[in-house]
């Protein structure tokens, strides 16, 4: 049957053959698209031991399912969204345009005489409070070494000293620093908000509480305006973010204000949503389907933070995948690898039991 | 092709209300015949404040008419230039480029200048017409021979449709691709299907994926300085010498940002001659070409 085949037809009629095998009926055109971006994409997942590939691991993954249930599961895999290295500094590279933004848009003293006078003081202001900025790393990959030499090579005057590269610094480390009037706090992705801000046994809890508990002296005594700037948020991680930032400023911060700039807005996956992507519809297909498996996924404690992981961490509905691991703000299915379940995309937990 | 080698910068303001005062001495210019002196005066005396508006004739040949000077004529040499402001509206692409780079031309020994140009939201979009290589500085398409004897890298925008990518690509036989996407966006938010409708273009042309420039729609500086820094870097040496060549795509920042770095980079434009640059009734920013002492 597949003599005279050039090679890529003939890799289409194995893997169509593959998927049909586990009853699932795809089109020629379905899995040529599907190789183009195995090849171009998520064939690159660092997770990948040598020689692995997507769609080795598409077959895998859906004979986890039952039969009846494999249709479904390719709802899941059309709406992938891996986003690779390239994609990653292009969003870091966008923050650090969005770092610019923020300084500008506060109430600089520009010269109106012209427009070139405009430009003029408009650049030499910004390198100037550039320069006494703070660009503080929230999570251990945010492409920091590539946000900070694309930083410096845009702005000259930025030292060393204006990067710090984990917010989990010794209290008396901080105490060191220079002076600054802003703090940028970097993140990768905010699926949920909740590792960043969340109420918890009526305490706050998360990144940003830490980060005050360690800096918040320092930040005071600078009187440092803070920005959050992650490079990837939710809309629900937006929603859950502006909900719990009020009442924390109010009794927790003291009279900081945060401002939140994502570059990247991603919403519920159109699978599992009725209402453009706004929130969780648990009546969809691929909802049932992660109410289905879920008892073959462990929840730890990290998890019950976020009530579980049924839609993803924090109900984020996100299918979401970055080239160097897969958030748990993306649904359970596509990652964990629980009770002999066989991940699409295998993530490595941040933190441990 | 000539390299534009200058001291120029460009900057990017957005919004319809500068934060800057118009010098009494600027001018408006308006670029016959694609655009109306009474028409161009208002509008840049409604938008912008800019009473002063001449008359010039486009320094496409085909387009100059008689009696009317082009910007060569508008421009002293070697003195201290007025402000000029540019409005896009009306203007086909390829003689908005031709225009610019024939100021950068001629301002080259003057000491001070600055071209202000106005970007507009996207007018009506016209169906997809056949796209022809122009060359910037000669203000004229390539002729076969030239065609033929250039290697073209093509940077064409994505946001395009598949087809009209497709036969611009035959057209052009490029060697080698950089693909323009928008990021961030919604349209990447919701998946990879830009890459699908494209799966043809990338995949007969051997486009690595390492090859797409992902360019911000809402930071033209951003998007401008990495398409120029690219186009700028392609060897020009040799017996094969690369000419970049760029197929601008919507929004309207971006494609003012795309076509701008074609003109700073000396480069070229692969466009339907007539296709019109933004040209909706709202303005959304300006950019400033400017040159210092």
């Amino acid at each position: 049957m597949r003599t005279g085949l050039t090679p890529e037809s003939r890799e289409i009629a194995v893997f169509q053959n593959d998927l049909r095998d586990l009853g699932v009926g795809t089109t020629k055109e379905a899995v040529r698209n599907l190789l183009f971006l195995a090849e171009r994409k998520y064939n690159r997942y660092d997770l990948y031991a040598p020689g692995e590939t997507f769609p080795q691991r598409l077959v895998d993954w859906l004979s986890n399912f039952d039969a009846v249930d494999r249709n479904a599961a390719m709802d899941v895999v059309r709406e992938l969204r891996f986003f690779n290295q390239n994609e990653m500094r292009a969003l870091a590279a966008a923050t650090l345009q969005n770092v610019v933004t923020a300084i500008q848009s506060d109430g600089m003293s520009l010269s109106r005489a012209s427009a070139i006078s405009y430009m003029d003081t408009l650049q030499s202001q910004t390198e100037m409070a550039v320069a006494d900025s703070l660009f503080i790393a929230m999570a251990d990959d945010v492409l920091f070494d590539f946000f900070r030499r694309n930083a410096q090579r845009q702005f000259p005057v930025l030292r060393r000293g204006n990067f710090v590269e984990y917010y989990k610094l010794n209290p008396e480390d901080v105490s060191d620093l220079e002076e600054y009037s802003r703090v940028f706090l970097l993140d990768q992705i905010s699926g949920s908000s909740l590792s960043f801000l969340r109420r918890e046994d009526e305490n706050w809890k998360g990144k940003l509480p830490t980060f005050f508990e360690i800096w918040g002296g320092h930040v005071k005594s600078n009187e440092a305006k803070v920005h959050y700037l992650p490079f990837i948020m939710s809309t629900v991680a937006e929603r859950t973010l502006s909900s719990n930032l009020d009442p924390w400023n109010a009794s927790a911060n003291s009279g900081n204000s945060i401002t939140v700039t994502p570059t990247q807005m991603v919403p519920v996956a159109s699978c599992l949503s009725t209402d453009g992507g706004s929130s969780v519809d648990e009546t969809t297909r691929v909802a049932s389907l992660c109410d289905k498996y879920y008892h073959l996924f462990k929840e730890n404690i990290h998890h019950k933070v976020g009530g579980g992981c049924k839609y993803g961490f924090g109900s984020a509905g996100l299918i979401l995948v970055l080239y160097t691991n897969c958030p748990n703000d993306s649904l359970y299915l596509i990652w964990h690898k629980n009770n002999g379940w066989r991940p699409l995309f295998e993530r490595v937990e941040h933190h441990r039991e | 092709m000539s390299r534009m080698t200058s001291d120029l910068s460009v900057a990017f303001v957005t919004g319809n209300h500068f934060p800057f005062d118009i010098s009494p001495d600027d001018v408006g210019l308006s670029i016959s015949p694609h655009q109306e002196l009474p028409v161009a005066s208002r509008s840049m005396g409604d938008v912008i404040g800019v009473h002063r508006v001449l008359p010039a004739g486009c320094v496409v040949s085909r387009h100059s008419s008689p009696g009317a000077s082009s910007i060569d004529g508008l421009v002293p040499r070697g003195s201290r230039v007025p402000g000029m402001w540019l409005d896009s509206k009306g203007l086909p692409s390829v003689c908005l480029a031709s225009n610019i780079a024939r100021w950068i031309q001629m301002t080259q020994g003057s000491p001070a200048a600055m071209l202000s140009l106005l970007i507009r939201e996207p007018g009506e979009e016209k169906s997809i017409q056949e796209a022809s290589a122009w060359r910037i500085d000669a203000a004229r398409t390539f002729s076969p021979r030239e065609k033929n004897a250039k290697s073209f890298i093509w940077y064409p925008a994505l946001s395009r449709s598949a087809e009209f990518l497709r036969a611009a690509g035959n057209e052009l036989n490029p060697v080698d691709i950089f693909p323009l996407v928008e990021l961030p966006s919604e349209e990447a938010a919701r998946g990879d299907s830009l890459l699908l409708r494209h799966r043809n273009l990338l995949q007969s042309y051997r486009v690595r994926t390492e090859r797409i420039i992902y360019l911000p729609a809402d930071k033209p500086r951003v998007a401008y300085s990495v398409l120029l820094g690219s186009a700028r870097a392609l060897p020009r040496a040799g017996s094969a010498p690369r000419e970049g060549i760029v197929t601008p795509g919507l929004p309207s920042f971006l494609y003012m940002a795309e076509v701008l770095s074609a003109v700073l980079s000396g480069g070229a434009l692969m466009i339907p001659s007539d296709e019109v640059a933004p040209s909706g009734a709202e303005v959304e920013g300006v950019a400033i070409l400017a040159r210092r002492p």
